[in-house]
């Protein structure tokens, strides 16, 4: 595995992304040109179907997911092979294998938008190298504010991105959308960007202003309802301060944030994105990061009321943060 | 493995096995079975119990410890302790050591 000074010296390109040191002979996409690592370094390959195919065992291969669309027609599975590792297949998105150690990344990309086989490269396969070198990884996006990290954590469609995206739309700065990268000791939880780029639906992004927008960064590509922007994601690791469980609850008038002094556990165990991982020694680095969390991040419940535009639901957390200091 | 009987109980020690870990969160303690990757809660209470239980040469010197920390006659105690040992014991999350095997 080159160091940094060795990747310089050979020609490698580096980026870091969800506390990992990326190097690869060809460029890495929206991942932080300048960050700092968590002292984990990946290597990135790209290799072709045969070469792929050459280093993976189907038969010896366990599924250990299979989401499909509602056709039938595979979106992803992800298979794991004792010795070779896993391995991530997504129509139209790439297929890619992470070493069992995630040290090492060799994937296939399609030949379309860089921005689509990206999302495959961020949403998933990076998250789980991450992992699998000793980060816990919640479901979360994150932004940061006077130098603390704010997570949000929210079931998919709940508005976790776009709340965080208009946070940086009125002047927070971008960590990270749906993966958060966690370190966590017995003193603090320090976060790690993930890599700079957010996806969210085009209504959101007509409802900031054009300052917002631009704040925000440039437009990659467009999907179905989504946006995918290109965001500038801090370098440095930072201390995650406030655990926000976002909630739609239709009984609510108002947007209600309270402090969970003494956090229900499952709600942070809950909360992991690799969750597809259940060998003892991941179970228990999980639980030791969830009880770490408990003691180190103050967590809040947000109920959000049915009609609630995200804007005003950031509105809301970002006055309760600074209102709080 | 001690009888079932209190007295017998109360003689033996309590180990986790080695696929059980806990950890203490801030008013709830997991005990996380690592073979079948179940989750179980503990309130403030039984995680305290559990940890001196683990702690102590056996279940009658945990009941005394607990009963001068909750300012409980020892009788009390020993009935909740005896009743959670028998839960956790039912559970897989810990086991009995007789002085013999210990």
């Amino acid at each position: 595995m080159p160091t940094g000074r060795q990747a310089r010296r050979t020609g490698l390109k580096r980026g870091y992304a969800f506390g990992l040191e990326l190097s690869a002979r060809v460029p890495i996409p929206v991942a932080a040109a300048n960050g700092r690592g968590s002292g984990r370094a990946t290597t990135w390959e790209l290799v072709t179907d045969v070469e792929l195919a050459s280093t993976w065992n189907a038969k010896e291969a366990v599924s250990l997911l299979d989401r499909r669309h509602l056709s039938g027609r595979p979106m992803l599975a992800i298979d794991h092979h004792e010795a070779l590792g896993y391995r991530l297949a997504a129509p139209g998105f790439g297929r890619h294998i992470v070493s069992g150690d995630g040290q090492t990344v060799r994937s296939v990309l399609p030949n379309v938008a860089p921005w689509r086989w990206q999302r495959l490269l961020f949403a998933q396969v990076l998250p789980l190298a991450a992992n699998l070198q000793g980060l816990e990884v919640l479901h979360a996006s994150a932004v940061e504010l006077d130098g603390h990290a704010h997570a949000f954590v929210a079931p998919a469609g709940t508005g976790k991105t776009s709340v965080a995206a208009h946070l940086i739309a009125s002047g927070a700065s971008f960590v990270t959308d749906d993966a958060l990268a966690v370190e966590t000791t017995d003193a603090a939880a320090l976060v790690h960007s993930g890599a700079g780029v957010t996806s969210i639906d085009r209504s959101e992004l007509r409802a900031m202003t054009r300052e917002g927008r631009e704040r925000l960064g440039e437009i990659l590509g467009r999907s179905d309802f989504k946006v995918q922007v290109a965001v500038e994601p801090v370098p440095q690791a930072l201390p995650l301060e406030r655990v926000f469980f976002l909630e739609r609850d239709a009984s609510a008038e108002r947007v209600e944030i309270e402090e969970h002094r003494s956090p229900d556990p499952a709600l942070l165990l809950s909360s992991t994105f690799i969750w597809y991982l259940r060998s003892p020694q991941r179970l228990l680095r999980h639980l030791d990061a969830c009880a770490r969390l408990a003691r180190t991040a103050r967590v809040f419940h947000v109920r959000i009321p049915a009609s609630s535009p995200a804007r005003a639901v950031a509105s809301e957390i970002e006055h309760h943060i600074r209102g709080d200091r | 493995m001690p009888g079932t009987g209190d007295e017998s109980l109360l003689a033996a020690t309590v180990r986790v096995p080695e696929h059980v870990v806990y950890r203490a969160f801030v008013k709830e303690t997991v005990v996380l079975n690592l073979q079948t990757g179940k989750y179980h809660g503990l309130n403030p209470t039984g995680g305290r119990m559990l940890e001196v239980l683990t702690k102590a040469e056996n279940i009658g010197e945990a009941t005394a410890k607990l009963a001068s920390e909750y300012g409980q006659r020892q009788g009390e105690i020993e009935r909740d302790v005896l009743a959670l040992c028998k839960d956790l014991i039912e559970r897989g999350l810990i086991e009995l050591h007789s002085g013999a095997d210990r």
